[in-house]
C-alpha cells in the first residue's frame, strides 16, 4: 500500500519535474545555434577541474562550504536509493550502498558537514549580509529544504538505530553512522518499538515528500544552477579568453539581406551556451563583488544581469515564442509583432528588445571587458562575451551609440589611431631614440618587430615608455625596427566596442603588412595590441610570437644580454597594477613583478586586489574614448587602492593603465605619486 | 527631387608633403579620401532627400580608384554613383574638369540641384563648382552655408560672406558649392558600409558622356604649373619673462614698439 502511493507520488513529481526542465530546454534548443561539442577530453578535463575539484571554489575560503555542499549532496543523493528502496521493503538490503558501514560513515561526515556548511552560509546571507548575496525567499527556502532532507533523514536512522536495540546486529551498516546513533540516543531513548516504528515511518514519509518537493521545486528555481552548471562546465569555452566565441564576419553574404542582423539585439540570437549560463548561476555574487564598474557605483551587475535580466526575459519570451510558434523574431516588422501580441499583456515581451527594453544601455557601455567577472565565475559563465555581442547589435546594426566613441572610430578610419593624430607623424617619437623603420631596412629583415601601438605612438605620455623600450633594446643590441607609418590600430577597442566592421579592416590591413615583411616574433608595451595581435590575429592569418616587453626585458636581463647599473636611485616602495590584458587576458602576472625585483632598492606592496582578482584601471573595452558619467571613476578608485599601500611609486604595464592612473593621482588632494611603466625604470639603470 | 553631388577623391592633404626636387606632392602610402566639403555637399544632399523625398547620385570624375571615394557616399546614403573615367581626361584643369562634369550631368538629365564643395583640398581653387554651372548656363551660389527652404523653382539659401552672410534666392535648377557650415558630414553605419560594396557603380567614358577631345584632359586645359612649393614662413618667437605682471606688460610694450607694431 505504502509502495503504491510512493510509486504514484514518486511518478507524480518526476513527470513535473520533466515537464518543467523540458520546458526550459526547449527554449536553449530554440535560440541560436554553437558547436560546443568539440574536443571533449579537453571539456572534460574542465569538467572535473571545475565541477568536481570545485577549483574556483576554493579561492576563498566560505568556497570550502559549497564543496562540503556539493560533495555532501551528492551522497545524500545517493543514500537515498537505499533509504527508499528500504523504507519500502524493509526486508531488501541494497547491495554496495545499503551494506556498507563506510558509506553511511562518509554520508554522516559529509552530511555534518552541509549542515555547518549551511549554517555558514546562513550567518553570511542572513547576519553579515554582504552585498553580493541575495536575501531572496527562494533562497531561504532551500537551505530549509537541504537542511530538512538532512535532518529528516538522521531522525529516520536514529529511530532505525534505536528499534533495533542492538546496534550492529539488526542495522549492522549502520555501526558507523555516528549521526544515526547520536540521533537514536537523544530523540528515541524511552520509546517503546511500537512508537519507534510509527514514528520511523512518519518521518520516513516526510523525508520522502520533502525529496519529492526539492525534485519539482529544483526546475522551477534558481536552483536549476543544481542542474545547469555541470553541464556549463563541461561546454565552457576552451578559446583563450577575449577571442571571440561567435565568429561574426561583417561582410559574410548574409548579412547583404538587410533583415539580418549583427551582433545580438534579442534574446534568440544569443546562442544556447550563453543562455545555459543564465540557468548555470548560482547567484553567489562574485562577479559582482569583483565587478569595479559595479563597485564604483554604476548600475551594471553581472551577477543580476544574467540570474535575472537575461533568465527572466528569456522565460518569458521564450514561453510566448513557444505559443505562438516562432523560431526567431528577427525579421518581423513592428507592426508585424504588433498585429502577432494584440492586446495580450503577456505577448508584449515578442516586441522587447534586449538593449533599451530589458538591458540598461548605459549598463552596456559601463561594462570594462576587464573580464574579472568570468574568470572568477565558479560555473565557468562567459559574461563578456554577451556584452560584446549586444554592443556589435547597437553599433553596427542600430547605428546608437556615444558621439564620442563614434569620433574614436571616425579617427581610427581615417588617421588609423582613435587619438585623431596625422597617421604620418607615427614614427616621430622614434626619431631621438634612433628606432630603424622596417620599411628602409630593406631586404634586411630584422629579427624583431617592436610594435609601438596607437598610445605608444602618439600618447605624449606613452611615448616616454615606447623610448625607454626602445633604449633598452638598443642597448641589449637586440636586431629590432617598427613599421612607423606602416603601422595601424591593432583595434581592440573597436572590437570590444562592437566595431567588427572596423576591427576586421584594420586586423586584415595590419596582417598584410606584417606577413608582407615575414614578421615572426614581436615585441609589444602595450597588452592590448599584445592580446590582438597574439590570441585574435590567428583568426585573420596572422600568427605571430608575441612578447610583452617587461617578458622580453626580464629575458634579456637574466640571458646576461642586458646589464645593470648595480646601484639604483633612492630606496623606493613600489606597488604594481596588474592590467586586465596582461593579467587576466594573458594570464601574464609574474614577469613585470620579477623585472621590478631586478631593480635595486626598490620594494614592491600589492594591493588588496592584484593579479587574477585586480581592479581595472576603467580604459579597458573602449572606455578609454568614452566619457565616464555614472558613479565614481574606476580610476580614482584604483588610486586610492594603491595609495592604501603608501607607496613612493606606482608601476603599472599598459599605456592605458598609466594613462588613468596618473589621472586618477591628479584628481587625488595631495597625492604626488607618479606612475612609471617598468620599462622606464630600468632604462635609468642602463 | 532630383539631386547630383560632384565629389573629388583628394589624397588627406594633412598628411601631403611636397617633393622639392619634382615640384609634385608626394602621393606615397597617402591615403586617399572624399574631399571634406564635397562630404559636407553629400551630407546637405542626403538632408534635402530625408526632407523633401528624391534622388542622390554622386558622381566624379577621376581614374579607377576613385570609385573608392564614390563607395564612401553611397556607404553614407547616397542612391547611386557615376565614376567617368577615361585616359583622354588626364592632366585636365579646372576648366576641362568642369566641361566633363557639365557633360555627364547633361547626360544625367533632369538634374533640379547640383552640390559640390566649396574647393577642393589639394588644390583649393574653388573654380570647378562655378565652372559646372556656366558650362550648363545654370544659376550658381557659392559658399552656401545653410539651405533654408526649397521650393519647385527656386531655392533660398544662406551664402557666407565676410562678417555675416547673404540670403539668396535662386531659381531651379541650380548649383550650390557649400561651405562645412552646412551640416557635419554622416559617419557611415557598418550596415551603410555593407550594403554600399553591393550596390553598382556606373563608369562613363568620354565617348559615353559626349565630351569632345579637344575640350578634355590635357588638351582642354589652358593652365600650366610653373612650380610648386610650400612657401616659407619666417616665424620668430620669443618668450618674454618679468618679475611681475606690469613689468611684463612694460617688456611686451617695449618690443611691439620697437617692431613697430603699435
Amino acid at each position: 500500500m505504502q509502495a503504491a502511493v510512493f510509486l504514484v507520488l514518486l511518478l507524480a513529481a518526476l513527470t513535473a519535474f520533466v515537464l518543467a526542465l523540458t520546458k526550459k530546454i526547449s527554449y536553449l534548443t530554440a535560440v541560436a545555434p554553437e558547436n560546443r561539442f568539440d574536443q571533449p577530453l579537453r571539456r572534460l578535463g574542465h569538467f572535473v577541474r571545475t565541477v568536481l575539484f570545485q577549483s574556483k571554489m576554493a579561492k576563498e575560503w566560505y568556497g570550502i562550504i559549497h564543496i562540503f555542499i556539493f560533495w555532501g549532496f551528492i551522497f545524500i543523493v545517493l543514500a537515498e536509493i537505499p533509504f527508499i528502496i528500504e523504507g519500502l521493503f524493509p526486508a531488501v538490503q541494497v547491495p554496495f550502498l545499503g551494506t556498507n558501514p563506510y558509506f553511511y560513515l562518509v554520508k554522516d561526515i559529509l552530511s555534518l558537514l552541509v549542515v555547518l556548511g549551511l549554517l555558514i552560509g546562513i550567518a553570511r546571507r542572513w547576519i553579515v549580509r554582504p552585498k553580493r548575496l541575495y536575501r531572496s525567499p527562494e533562497a531561504a527556502i532551500i537551505v530549509a529544504l537541504i537542511l530538512a532532507v538532512i535532518i529528516t533523514d538522521w531522525l529516520t536512522g536514529g529511530a532505525k538505530c534505536a528499534l533495533t536495540g542492538s546496534i550492529g546486529e539488526a542495522a549492522p551498516a549502520y555501526r558507523l553512522a555516528f549521526c544515526y546513533q547520536g540521533f537514536a540516543d537523544i530523540f528515541y531513548q524511552n520509546n517503546g518499538p511500537e512508537t519507534l516504528a510509527a514514528l520511523m515511518n512518519v518521518m520516513w514519509w516526510i523525508h520522502v515528500l520533502i525529496i519529492l518537493g526539492f525534485l519539482v521545486y529544483i526546475p522551477n528555481s534558481k536552483h536549476m544552477h543544481l542542474l545547469a552548471a555541470p553541464f556549463n562546465g563541461y561546454f565552457a569555452s576552451l578559446l583563450p579568453l577575449g577571442r571571440q566565441t561567435a565568429e561574426l564576419d561583417p561582410l559574410a553574404d548574409a548579412y547583404k539581406d538587410a533583415k539580418k542582423e549583427y551582433g545580438v539585439g534579442r534574446i534568440e540570437n544569443f546562442t544556447w551556451k550563453q543562455l545555459l549560463d543564465c540557468f548555470a548561476c548560482g547567484e553567489c555574487g562574485r562577479c559582482m563583488a569583483n565587478c569595479p564598474a559595479n563597485l564604483a557605483g554604476k548600475n551594471l551587475n553581472p551577477k543580476h544581469f544574467l540570474s535575472h535580466t537575461l533568465k527572466d526575459h528569456l522565460l518569458a519570451k521564450g514561453e510566448q515564442m513557444r505559443r505562438f510558434g516562432l523560431q526567431t523574431t528577427e525579421g518581423l516588422s513592428a507592426e508585424e509583432l504588433d498585429k502577432l501580441a494584440g492586446t495580450d499583456l503577456e505577448a508584449a515581451v515578442l516586441k522587447e528588445r534586449l538593449v533599451g527594453d530589458v538591458f540598461r544601455r548605459e549598463d552596456l557601455w559601463a561594462c570594462t571587458t576587464c573580464a574579472s567577472c568570468q574568470s572568477i565565475c565558479p560555473v565557468s559563465n562567459e559574461h563578456v562575451q554577451k556584452i560584446i555581442d549586444m554592443r556589435r547589435f547597437e553599433v553596427m546594426n542600430e547605428d546608437d551609440y556615444a558621439p564620442e566613441l563614434r569620433l574614436a572610430f571616425r579617427n581610427v578610419e581615417s588617421k588609423f589611431n582613435p587619438w585623431g593624430v596625422s597617421w604620418s607623424e607615427r614614427a616621430a617619437w622614434a626619431k631621438d631614440v634612433g628606432a630603424p623603420i622596417r620599411k628602409e631596412r630593406g631586404e634586411a629583415a630584422p629579427e624583431y618587430l617592436l610594435w609601438a601601438g596607437c598610445a605608444g605612438s602618439f600618447d605624449n605620455r606613452a611615448k616616454k615608455t615606447s623610448i625607454a623600450v626602445a633604449k633598452i633594446l638598443r642597448a641589449a643590441g637586440i636586431d629590432f625596427a617598427i613599421l612607423g607609418r606602416e603601422e595601424k590600430c591593432c583595434g581592440d577597442f573597436a572590437r570590444r566596442a562592437g566595431n567588427e566592421y572596423l576591427f576586421r579592416l584594420l586586423a586584415a590591413e595590419n596582417v598584410k603588412i606584417l606577413n608582407g615583411y615575414g614578421v615572426k616574433k614581436i615585441i609589444t608595451a602595450c597588452p592590448h595590441c599584445l592580446q590582438t595581435l597574439q590570441n585574435e590575429y590567428p583568426a585573420f592569418g596572422g600568427n605571430f610570437e608575441v612578447t610583452h616587453h617587461t617578458r622580453f626585458i626580464l629575458e634579456l636581463i637574466r640571458s646576461g644580454r642586458l646589464s645593470l647599473r648595480g646601484e639604483g636611485g633612492p630606496a623606493r616602495r613600489a606597488v604594481y597594477h596588474d592590467s586586465c590584458y596582461l593579467g587576466r587576458y594573458q594570464g601574464e602576472y609574474e614577469a613585470p613583478r620579477a623585472l621590478l625585483a631586478q631593480i635595486p632598492n626598490l620594494t614592491l606592496a600589492e594591493m588588496e586586489r592584484c593579479r587574477d582578482k585586480s581592479f581595472c584601471c576603467g580604459a579597458g573595452g573602449a572606455r578609454m574614448w568614452m566619457e565616464e558619467s555614472v558613479g565614481m571613476r574606476l580610476s580614482n578608485l584604483r588610486v586610492e587602492q594603491a595609495l592604501a599601500q603608501s607607496p613612493e611609486i606606482i608601476c603599472a604595464n599598459c599605456p592605458y593603465c598609466i594613462t588613468m592612473l596618473e589621472d586618477g593621482v591628479k584628481d587625488k588632494d595631495g597625492a604626488n605619486v607618479p606612475v612609471f611603466d617598468p620599462a622606464e625604470l630600468i632604462a635609468e639603470l642602463l | 527631387m532630383r539631386i547630383v553631388v560632384c565629389v573629388k577623391q583628394v589624397p588627406d592633404t594633412t598628411e601631403v608633403k611636397i617633393d622639392p626636387v619634382k615640384n609634385t606632392l608626394i602621393r606615397d602610402g597617402v591615403p586617399s579620401i572624399v574631399n571634406p566639403f564635397d562630404e559636407c555637399a553629400v551630407e546637405a544632399a542626403l538632408r534635402l532627400r530625408e526632407q523633401y523625398g528624391g534622388h542622390v547620385t554622386v558622381l566624379t570624375m577621376g581614374p579607377p580608384q576613385a570609385e573608392t571615394a564614390l563607395r564612401k557616399c553611397l556607404a553614407m546614403g547616397a542612391d547611386e554613383a557615376i565614376l567617368i573615367s577615361d585616359r583622354a581626361f588626364a592632366g585636365a584643369d579646372t576648366l576641362a574638369t568642369s566641361y566633363t562634369l557639365a557633360r555627364a550631368i547633361t547626360k544625367i538629365g533632369a538634374v533640379d540641384i547640383i552640390l559640390c564643395g566649396k574647393m577642393a583640398i589639394d588644390g583649393d581653387t574653388a573654380q570647378v563648382g562655378p565652372g559646372i554651372a556656366e558650362h550648363l548656363g545654370l544659376p550658381q551660389t557659392t559658399y552656401v552655408q545653410k539651405i533654408r527652404e526649397v521650393y519647385d523653382d527656386h531655392i533660398v539659401v544662406e551664402r557666407a560672406c565676410e562678417g555675416g552672410y547673404e540670403i539668396i534666392r535662386t531659381e531651379l535648377p541650380a548649383l550650390l558649392a557649400v561651405d562645412k557650415a552646412i551640416g557635419e558630414p554622416r559617419y557611415p553605419s557598418v550596415k551603410g558600409s555593407v550594403r554600399a560594396l553591393a550596390m553598382p557603380v556606373r563608369t562613363w567614358t568620354a565617348a559615353d558622356v559626349g565630351a569632345e577631345t579637344e575640350k578634355t584632359g590635357l588638351n582642354g586645359s589652358p593652365t600650366q604649373v610653373m612650380q610648386i612649393f610650400t612657401p616659407e614662413v619666417a616665424l620668430q618667437s620669443e618668450m618674454l619673462t618679468a618679475a611681475s605682471d606690469d613689468a611684463l606688460c612694460d617688456l611686451l610694450l617695449e618690443k611691439l614698439i620697437a617692431a613697430k607694431a603699435v
